[in-house]
């Protein structure tokens, strides 16, 4: 008895320890993001920002007991439902955290940590049952873990993505069953495959994928009666998540069908790259368009050949595969393994082909060559005809399922090696396969360890915000698509201004794209502030728009005149949308008056008090605005117009009230702006924040033409400067 | 054949397909690439991942210049850096250099023709490959002012290279 009971407690030390080991591989594999856990995020993209906001409204909502499904919080007034989020349980574990005073950059990232090492858990968990010890479990555990598809989702800001170990462990749990069939047994399988569905749908789709594919294999192999269990306990998993399938619609609005004849043509995929660059007018985004392009987006999200051949360490997701590391141990397990790996790697065989997705595309170039279009691969036909399959419309992802077969044929591959050579060194091997597995970012692929992180503070003028009276918040420029880091942003500084904002992260779905389209079309005040960073020439609006906008609870406006340099930097050559220039800047001032508040480089415009007076039309043609092509455009070429010692650099001969630009400080001191007339020579300083661009605006005080020019002194000067402006 | 015969002849295969098998298919793609019209889209800005230069470039240019890089002495990895950028970003200066005769001139002095100072002093390494993208995109500066910038990035990482090797 006492022996038992010993056994016990060091049986359940001993997975104790697993788990710690697992928490310390995740932090070694994501370093050095532990050492920033309270303040950075890992991941530039867009869902990180989302993720925070989502945790925070959820933690706030629940704690003030006001928590609905369809916040205005964002996507205001239209509101967005945040079943959209599709990861319920996730989010609920993250909002536990916060309510028990975790910070919110601290809860987020332990959500990551804690989703990469329960990944390794899961397959640790699967690759012990295969091959009986630790040692097993440790090596499916790596493979599982280490994977770039993991790493690339994370990096994304997809923390429900990393949490997958709920796919191994349902693999494992089918395997306890075949061993022994059972009443007991297939319950475990059924409550283990319907727990997925709280957690992330794309999950669940695949973790039935993995069902369907081990329940072949046990006809295959005559167990009838494994088969018959598993497939009571996968109906009764379908039974048990039945309920969720309205909130699963709603995550992922139908799918359109693939169109073989349009994937072959240019101007879709043209189009597409329009639309994904946030450049088509708002009028262009009809519903079959957006129709089309999900459809497209199927495609794009599809693993290519070339990518499968070498399978790379890539940050990228959408580039990402199961791995080289992955690959290597799955299939020298397999091939140790013999005949008892036969059906893992069926599995791995058939759920590699799924994420070629339906055509086989050599790289990322399109269109669809013909001869693929007209040989459509599986995925096409399953996309097509079997219920649900659409869901999963990013085929890539299936990958997860590959990597489920890999971690299985790695322990299995060692139970036979180990059962064949007693003496192999299994711990020494294990050991150094972590060692490989767990330093692949900072030297495989991308070698995505030296990336920055995200800065997650914010600027305080947000609180300031917070303390005006309520009202709806447009924060400028407007996007329909994710664009610009700085601009995905917007959407988690609400969480400290707390008041109700128009722009939206997450209309990536087509049904909420179309709501948002809907709404600011109807309005010429709201539709001339999207993409207003880029817009060009006349911008007119009516009055009567601007109090509609103030009749629907729009109070304020925000305009940027500061742009963090990483934000920026991470944006490419998209920074220029997030830099407002004139009319814009003048127009806002003549239209909404001064800023009601301004600090950080944020100005907080108020829209006129219901009742007030208001003029039939604004209008700016900007015709006096004349855009300057300096000698160097830094947003443009990564490069600062220097200028050497003593000398200068002409801008612009001419009538001017008024030069602009937006400048980032460059090493050395920044030159002056020298304004030359007939009468005298004046040297306007240039003022920069360090470490932003900045928006800089100098009146120009001289009667008749002048000449600016960039001046230097006696060390020479330099700045990155664009988007250069002269108001005559 | 044992379990331990099995999994050799995997590894020796798996070291053939990397060395020999993958670089063959990826050269056959690159020619089928550049024998093909440019993609749709091609010059433009995908919304969240730079495009691969090459695209841009052209897939000659880029063989071109990898056949260059390979000739670079690797770089040891700096916290901070992105170094996933780089070896394109040499692969592709360097090719530059050679299309615009320039051969040979690697390490040569940055020759100050842009309005004086290294035009890459305090420039991000992430904001490198717009500045090639730009130059051949745009043709904004001209072929010697391009080349000396060109020659400027490759001194630079030569510069890294040599301060990587003191330490």
């Amino acid at each position: 008895m006492l022996r038992d009971t010993g056994t016990r407690w060091s049986g359940v030390l001993g997975w104790v320890g697993v788990a710690v080991g697992y928490v310390l591989a995740s932090a070694a594999l994501l370093w050095p993001l532990p050492a920033h856990f309270g303040t950075h995020v890992w991941g530039d993209r867009f869902d990180a920002w989302t993720t925070l906001w989502l945790m925070d409204h959820l933690s706030a909502q629940i704690a003030a007991g006001t928590l609905t499904a369809t916040t205005d919080s964002i996507l205001f007034p239209v509101g967005y439902n945040l079943w959209s989020f599709g990861h319920a349980a996730l989010q609920l574990v993250g909002v536990a955290l916060m309510l028990l005073g975790v910070p919110l950059v601290t809860a987020y990232n332990v959500l990551l940590v804690g989703g990469l090492a329960s990944s390794g858990l899961g397959a640790h968990v699967l690759g012990r049952t295969l091959h009986g010890g630790h040692r097993g479990g440790w090596i499916a555990g790596l493979v599982f873990m280490t994977s770039p598809y993991l790493y690339g989702e994370g990096a994304a800001g997809c923390v429900e993505l990393v949490a997958a170990g709920m796919i191994p462990w349902f693999a494992a749990s089918v395997v306890w069953l075949v061993r022994a069939p059972g009443w007991r047994n297939g319950l475990l399988v059924a409550l283990s495959l319907a727990l997925v569905g709280p957690f992330n749908w794309y999950y669940t789709l695949f973790t039935g994928m993995l069902g369907v594919g081990l329940l072949v294999w046990q006809l295959v192999a005559r167990r009838h009666a494994a088969a018959a269990w598993l497939t009571a306990a996968m109906v009764l998993a379908a039974a048990l998540d039945a309920p969720l399938i309205p909130l699963v619609r709603r995550e992922t609005p139908a799918r359109p069908p693939l169109d073989v004849g349009s994937v072959q043509l240019a101007q879709p995929w043209t189009d597409k790259v329009a639309f994904s660059d946030g450049l088509l007018p708002l009028d262009s985004l009809t519903e079959s368009f957006l129709e089309e392009q999900d459809a497209l987006e199927v495609i794009d999200n599809s693993t290519q050949l070339s990518l499968l051949v070498s399978a790379p360490f890539s940050l990228n997701p959408l580039d990402s595969t199961p791995g080289a590391f992955a690959f290597a141990v799955g299939l020298v397990g397999w091939a140790a393994a013999g005949r008892r790996g036969f059906g893992w790697g069926a599995i791995l065989l058939g759920a590699t082909l799924l994420t070629l997705g339906p055509f086989l595309r050599v790289d990322d170039q399109p269109p669809v060559p013909r001869a693929a279009a007209e040989w459509p691969l599986p995925y096409y036909w399953f996309y097509q005809y079997v219920p649900f399959f659409s869901k999963a419309y990013r085929p890539y992802r299936i990958g997860v399922v590959a990597l489920v077969a890999l971690a299985a044929l790695a322990s299995a591959g060692l139970a036979a090696l180990e059962s064949e050579h007693r003496r192999l060194p299994g711990r020494l091997l294990v050991a150094a396969l972590a060692l490989v597995g767990l330093s692949q970012p900072a030297w495989s692929g991308d070698r995505p360890m030296w990336r920055p992180l995200a800065d997650t503070a914010l600027p305080p003028v947000y609180e300031a915000l917070a303390e005006l009276p309520r009202g709806g918040v447009v924060e400028l420029p407007l996007q329909y698509q994710p664009l610009t880091v700085a601009n995905a942003r917007y959407q988690y500084a609400q969480i400290a201004h707390r008041q109700p904002l128009l722009n939206c992260n997450q209309l990536i779905r087509r049904t909420d794209l179309f709501a948002f389209v809907g709404y600011v079309q109807a309005n010429s005040f709201l539709s001339t502030l999207v993409d207003l960073g880029r817009k060009r020439g006349s911008l007119a609006f009516s009055g009567a728009d601007v109090a509609a906008a103030r009749a629907d609870g729009f109070r304020y406006v925000i305009q940027h005149t500061r742009v963090e340099t990483g934000d920026a930097q991470l944006a490419s050559r998209d920074i220029t949308a997030d830099f407002l220039g004139e009319p814009a800047g003048r127009l806002l001032e003549r239209a909404l008056g001064a800023p009601v508040l301004e600090a950080d480089g944020v100005r907080v415009f108020g829209l006129p008090e219901p009742g007030t007076p208001l003029p039939t039309r604004w209008i700016d043609t900007g015709s006096d605005v004349v855009d300057l092509d300096p000698p160097v455009d830094s947003a443009q070429l990564g490069l600062p117009l220097s200028v050497a010692p003593g000398g200068e650099v002409e801008l612009y001969t001419g009538e001017a009230s008024q030069l602009s630009f937006w400048a980032q400080a460059a090493a050395g001191p920044a030159p002056v702006v020298r304004v030359r007339s007939e009468a005298a020579t004046v040297d306007l300083p240039v003022d920069v924040t360090p470490g932003t661009w900045s928006w800089v605006r100098l009146p120009v005080a001289a009667d008749g033409p002048v000449t600016l020019l960039f001046g230097a002194g006696e060390g020479g000067a330099a700045l990155h400067v664009t988007r250069m402006q002269v108001v005559r | 054949v044992s379990a331990l015969g099995r999994a050799a002849l995997v590894v020796l295969a798996l070291v053939a397909w990397r060395t020999a098998a993958v670089p063959a298919l990826e050269e056959r793609w690159e020619r089928a690439r550049a024998s093909a019209a440019p993609p749709p889209g091609a010059g433009t800005v995908n919304q969240n991942w730079s495009d691969p230069l090459g695209a841009l470039l052209g897939p000659e240019l880029l063989r071109e210049g990898q056949r260059l890089a390979a000739e670079l002495p690797p770089a040891a990895p700096r916290p901070g850096a992105d170094r996933a950028i780089e070896p394109e970003l040499v692969a592709l200066a360097a090719a530059l250099i050679e299309r615009e005769g320039l051969g040979g001139t690697r390490t040569s002095p940055v020759v100050a023709a842009t309005e004086g100072g290294d035009p890459w002093r305090g420039v991000e390494p992430r904001a490198r490959p717009r500045l090639l993208r730009a130059l051949v995109e745009a043709g904004k500066l001209d072929a010697p002012t391009r080349a000396t910038v060109l020659t400027a990035v490759l001194a630079h990482l030569a510069d890294i290279r040599a301060a990587d090797a003191a330490k």
